[in-house]
Parts: structure tokens; sequence; C-alpha cells
């Protein structure tokens, strides 16, 4: 009888324990990733997928490594969206010379860093006053549609030094376009359709109003 | 009558990840895992609608990286070995499985479907199931196009017009080695669009590229049909936009058809649950990892799941298909109302979707293209159909956009991933001098250059930046960025100070094989700055 129990209670174990464990699947670290989850309508979909990641198994080349520079002068601006920019830049030691050579000695440390932006469009600019622990910058110039160019300087003494200059960047479009092909003239029927769909999907609605 | 067209667009792509110098990688798995979920499924649902002579025409862009591995030897063979051990484990699975029902059945349907994947990866095509989808697009049924030669997100080198241009050329060779022909089209990575991009098409003779939604509603000037037929850019490559619609019911997890509690869950897997000592010989260096055995279905939000019921899955994934294909049919009733044309309605996706994350994915397309084929007003197309019908479209430049969240470069450029492009710029840059510099260089030296030109475009596959922003596997893609450009600038190196190591390029060239024919002459100007 006492042997029956036992045999039971340690049956009852063994399939609590089993369940239990196919219940709790062991997660690794780290996801792998596929792409094309991240866009409009589908941000909460987790498509990640959990994986397990061993760093040891990697080879290791010892001289695999990025210089922390490049022994040369450049000034990059990139457009994030239609209200960021990015720039990164590399000032030479040449560059800083020229600059206190045409200055003072230690007017480097005596002048202030600064980003100034250009709106090619407007035929503006505007400035950020930056400083020199960084290489990069991330500008809010809330402008859509505008074509940028920086330049990296320095103020001293009230005056403004230009050292780098950048290449030239448009920012992307937000909103529909005021200009219409008269031959093509949008159909207002669709439009409209469009409207009330991006408004769902978007969160947001940048083309419900026709802007004739 | 025809009243519209339904374009599907599958994008397949993968990083190009090979490591001969270690057994049992396992980022290798993510190209094993979607052979046998994705790929090898979705080619058979193509070959049986062909086969039954169901009428349909669906464009799959295959990317070059993707077709190098798929028709790499050493990739070839260790897919086969795992194909083989997954077998072996079904045919466990079905042993372990023998006294529950429920499971047994789902272990024999994994057991029939490996089966069937490893007599169509074998016998069938001898390793390469290139072959497969050229048949079909032979038969008329497909139309193969191509992607950036490694996946690179094209608007963060716009200042870059020689890297780009290398890019779409050496895609466009691939293709032609693969195929034969000229790709029609082109599906540019991540929907990642600037205008003026669409010039360096035109200038390899591609026709088309797709668009995000945004991308076209924001064109200047508007265009006349929003985003149901394409536009032409100033340089005449056609611009075909994503519909919002259709990629909502695909693809959010709130809306879509893949969270029904009925699918098949991806989550639980024998690899997590079964004891390790019972899998060991399954799990790459004993690490814990997905098997593809997944017995459960999504069953409710919670971790709740029940057993998976293939027939309840079946009849859910063709009730979805007649949803979408009724969805599209209201669309097209509805715009067929106002246009004085065709409309088209673009729905383009991950392939790896199909199968491997949706499980019922395959057999959910399979019922859409049935249906489609059944209904007289509605028809399958592929842009270059419809350009063909239209040959007239209307002018206009679209704006700058991708599908990244946000819509348009976040993804890519952020804090997590910013720190790249300073070096990839800078490589981009040394690469364009060497090519132009270079003219008639020594054997020795042309294969440092072309090392050097390989090396540069595995560091440019979005994945690696797409990866660090979405934080899983971070460090192997933060391992590949640097490793390869730290290659790069040492063969830079080694080329400007004429110090190549024959023996050091040798072992780059067997360990980074990609692209054998590259030839860095494609990063040549014609009209170099002094």
């Amino acid at each position: 009888m006492l042997v029956i129990v036992a045999i039971l209670v340690l049956l009852a174990l063994a399939i609590y324990l089993y369940y239990n464990f196919q219940g709790s699947a062991l997660r690794g670290p780290q996801h792998k990733p596929l792409r094309g989850n991240l866009g409009y309508g589908y941000e909460n979909m987790e498509l990640a997928e959990d994986y397990t990641f061993d760093l040891q198994r990697l080879r290791t080349e010892k001289e695999d490594f990025l210089p922390g520079s490049y022994g040369v002068d450049r000034l990059v601006l990139l457009a994030k969206d239609p209200d960021w920019l990015y720039t990164y830049w590399e000032i030479t030691e040449d560059t800083k010379k020229l600059f206190t050579e045409k200055t003072k000695e230690n007017a480097w440390q005596d002048s202030q860093p600064i980003l100034r932006i250009f709106d090619l469009t407007a035929g503006s600019h505007f400035d950020i006053k930056i400083n020199d622990e960084s290489d990069n910058w991330y500008i809010r110039a809330g402008r859509p549609n505008t074509k940028f160019r920086a330049e990296l300087g320095r103020v001293y003494e009230g005056k403004y030094y230009p050292l780098l200059r950048s290449n030239q960047v448009t920012s992307p479009a937000f909103g529909v376009s005021a200009e219409i092909d008269p031959e093509w003239a949008p159909i207002d029927e669709i439009w409209q359709s469009l409207a009330g769909t991006y408004k769902t999907a978007y969160g947001s609605n940048h083309l419900c109003k026709n802007e004739h | 009558m025809v009243k519209g067209y339904t374009a599907l667009v599958l994008h397949a792509h993968l990083p190009y990840v090979r490591h001969p110098e270690r057994e049992d990688s396992l980022e290798e798995r993510w190209f094993f895992e979607a052979m046998t979920e994705s790929y090898l499924p979705l080619l058979h649902v193509f070959e049986k609608l062909s086969d039954e002579g169901i009428p349909y025409r669906l464009t799959l862009s295959l990317s070059p990286t993707l077709l190098a591995m798929l028709s790499d030897d050493l990739l070839q063979k260790r897919y086969l070995r795992h194909l083989e051990k997954s077998l072996l484990l079904a045919q466990r699975e079905t042993r372990r499985t023998a006294a529950e029902p429920v499971f047994n059945r789902l272990a024999q349907m994994y057991k029939e479907i490996l089966e069937r994947n490893l007599h169509t990866y074998q016998e069938r095509f001898n390793k390469n199931i290139i072959t497969g989808f050229k048949n079909l697009q032979d038969k008329g049924h497909l139309e193969l196009i191509t992607t950036m030669a490694t996946h690179c997100y094209s608007p963060l080198y716009s200042s870059q017009l020689a890297v780009l241009r290398a890019q779409v050329k050496v895609a466009v060779q691939e293709y032609a080695k693969y195929f034969g022909q000229r790709p029609q089209g082109m599906w540019l990575p991540e929907c990642g669009y600037y205008p003026g991009l669409d010039g360096l098409l035109q200038e390899e003779g591609i026709n088309y590229f797709f668009v995000e939604s945004h991308g076209l509603l924001y064109a200047t000037p508007r265009p006349k049909y929003g985003i149901y037929s394409p536009v032409k850019c100033p340089s005449g490559v056609a611009a075909f936009a994503r519909d919002v619609e259709s990629t909502v019911q695909v693809w959010s997890s709130e809306l879509g058809y893949p969270g029904d509690f009925m699918y098949r869950e991806f989550y639980r897997d024998i690899g997590y649950d079964l004891p390790e000592d019972y899998l060991k010989e399954f799990l790459p260096g004993g690490i814990r990892c997905d098997t593809g055995f997944k017995y459960y279905r999504i069953t409710s939000r919670s971790d709740y799941k029940e057993p998976y019921l293939p027939e309840e899955a079946s009849l859910k994934a063709r009730l979805h298909a007649e949803d979408f294909v009724q969805n599209r049919k209201k669309q097209i009733d509805f715009l067929s109302k106002h246009m004085d044309l065709k409309p088209i309605i673009v729905s383009p996706y991950d392939a790896e979707l199909f199968g491997h994350w949706w499980f019922e994915g395959p057999l959910w397309l399979e019922n859409v293209l049935r249906i489609v084929a059944a209904i007289p007003e509605l028809e399958t197309a592929t842009p270059g159909d419809y350009l063909k019908f239209y040959e007239k479209l209307q002018v206009t430049t679209p704006c700058a956009s991708s599908w990244g969240n946000q819509g348009y470069n976040d993804v890519w450029l952020n804090g997590a991933n910013d720190w790249i492009y300073r070096h990839l710029h800078q490589a981009g840059e040394q690469m364009i001098r060497l090519a132009n510099f270079h003219l008639k260089p020594d054997p020795l030296v042309k294969r440092a250059l072309n090392q050097a030109a390989r090396e540069l475009l595995y560091a440019q596959s979005s994945d690696w930046a797409f990866i660090m922003k979405t934080g899983t596997v971070v460090e192997y893609a933060k391992r590949r960025t640097i490793q390869h450009l730290s290659r790069f600038n040492r063969l830079y190196e080694a080329i400007t100070q004429s110090k190549i190591d024959a023996f050091w390029l040798k072992e780059l060239e067997t360990e980074d094989n990609l692209f054998p024919e590259l030839n860095y002459a494609v990063y040549r100007e014609e009209n170099p700055p002094k």
C-alpha cells in the first residue's frame, strides 16, 4: 500500500516538474533581428527572436580596430528626418595651427566653437554653440524640404572664423506638395480616401487638406 | 473585365554570413532557418500553383548577398547537414511523442515538411534552389528583381555617388550572372530613397523601384493618383509606392493576420522547452536556440499556450486570404470609379515573414493567389507588367523616405549606430581614390584592390546599423562592421605603401569570399577630381 502511495507521489512530482519545465522556456540574452518590422502601423510587432550569443566563439583579430581620426579635415552633413540633421567632423592639427596663425597663440582655448547652419533655400543661417569635446552633433533645424550646408568655425573676440565646410543636403519633405501639374491634377476622391487611411496608419494626419 | 491589379512583392534578403573558420556558427542558422521555413516552402507554393495552371504574377527580390549564400559551396554543404540533422531530430520527436497524439502528429507534420525540403534541395536542385526561382521566372510567374549589392541604406551615402553607383553596378552584374539578363526592377533596401538616386538606377538600365507610401504622397508635384499608379522620376525610372492598407493587414501585430490566436506560436520551441541532454547534438555548442519544432498555437496574449491545430490554422489562413482579397477588391472597385487608368495596389513584404515568423504565411499566399485567379475584376501583376500597359506616366519627384520607423533615416542614423558613418564614408572615399589611381595594377595589387572593395561592400550592409539599433546580437553587428572596415584600412595601407602580404591576402580572400568576380574598377569615376 505504502509503496503504491509513494509511487503515485513520485509520479505526480515528475509530471509537475516536467510540465513546469516545459512552461518556462529559457530565453537567451540576445535576439536575432529581421528587418522591415519597424515601419508604420506595425511598430509594436515583436519580431525579435530570442537568441543566445557566444562572444567567445568569435574569432578575434587583435589588429581589428578603427582609428579615432584619419588625419583629414572633414565636416559631413546628413539628414536624419524632416526636422533633424546630423553632422560629424574631424579637424587636423594643421587647420588648428592655421587658425592660431591668423589669430593669437592661445586663441584656440579662448574661442568658442560654432556650427553655422546655412539654409540655402531661404538664404539664411543660424549658429549652434558646441564644445571641443564633441566630434558630432544632432541639429534640430525644423525645416523640411530645405537645402542645407554646414560650417564649423570659431568665434574669437567677436569675430567668426570658418574652418570646415560641409556637403549640401536636403531635408526630406513632411507633407503634401502644393505644386500641381495642371495636366495631372490630383483626383480629390482618391486623396480624401488616402487622408482617412493615413489618419489611422500614421496616428497623425499630414495630408487631409488640399493646398490648392 | 479586369478593373485593377494587385502586386505582391516579396523581398528576400539576409546579410552575408559565412564563417568558414568555425563550425556551428549561430548566425549561419539565420540562413538555415530561412531556407527551411521560408525560401523552400515559398518555392513549393509557387511551383504547386504553376503545376496546377493557376495564373499568377509575383515580384520576388533576391538580394545579391542571399544569391551568393544560396550558391556558396560551403553553405550549401552546411545547410544540407543542417537539414539532415533536423530530420534526425524529427524522427526522435515522432518517437518521443508516440504516446501523445496531439504532439505526435505535429512532429509528423514537421518530418514531412523536412523530407520534402530535402528532396527539393538535394534531389531536384542539387543544392542550388536559385534554379527553381529562375524556372518560375522563365515560365512567366515570377518577376525576379535585385537590390543594392550588399543592401546598403542609400540615403546616408547621398554625397558619395561613386559608392552607390558601385552598389548598383555590382547588383546588376550579379543578377546577370545568375539569370542571364538584366533586372527590370530594384528593391531599394528599406525603401530608402532620396531624390537623385533614381539617376543611378537609370544608368544601369533599371526601370523601376519602390518607395514607402509617403515617398509618393509627398512627391513634387503632387501625384494625380496618389499611390495607386506609379510615377516617373525626372530620370525616367518609375516609382511604385507601398499601399498602406494591405501593409497593416499583414504586418501589424494588433490588426494583422499573423497574430491570430489559431496560428502557430513562434516563441515556443523545443530548443528551449526540452531538457538539454535530449537536445545535446542539435544545439550548436550546447547553446539553446530554435530547432523549428514548435508545438503550440498563439492561444492568447499571455504565456498560456495550447497545442497547435493545423486544420484550424489552415482554415484561418484561408479566411484571412479571402479577407485580404476582398479588401483589395473593394479598394479597386472604389479606385476604378475615379481613375482613368487601372489602379495597381502594391503590397511588399519581407519574404522571411512568410513561413519563418508567420508559419502559415506561405499557405495564406497560396490562397490569395488562388482566389485572385478566380475573380474576373482582379489580376495579379508585376511592376514590369504594369509599365508595359501604361507608357505615359506623370513625371514627379518622390520625397526622401524609407519604410523604417518614423519613415525617414532614423533607424539607420541614431545614437546606437551613428559612429559607423565617419568610418564608412572615409573608406568609401579611399576606395574611390584607389580605383581612380590604379588603372593597370599588377595581379597581386589588383587582388588586393578587389578585396578592399569586397570588405567595403561587406561593411555597408544596412543590417549592421539596423541590428545595433534594435539591440539584438549587437556585438556581432559591431564586430562585423569593425572587422571589415579594419581589414579595408589595412588593405588600403598595404596597397598605398606597396607592401601587400600575399599570404594574408589569400586568407582574407578565403574567409571573405563574397562576389568572387568583383572588379574594384566599379568604383572608378568618369571624371575624377584633380
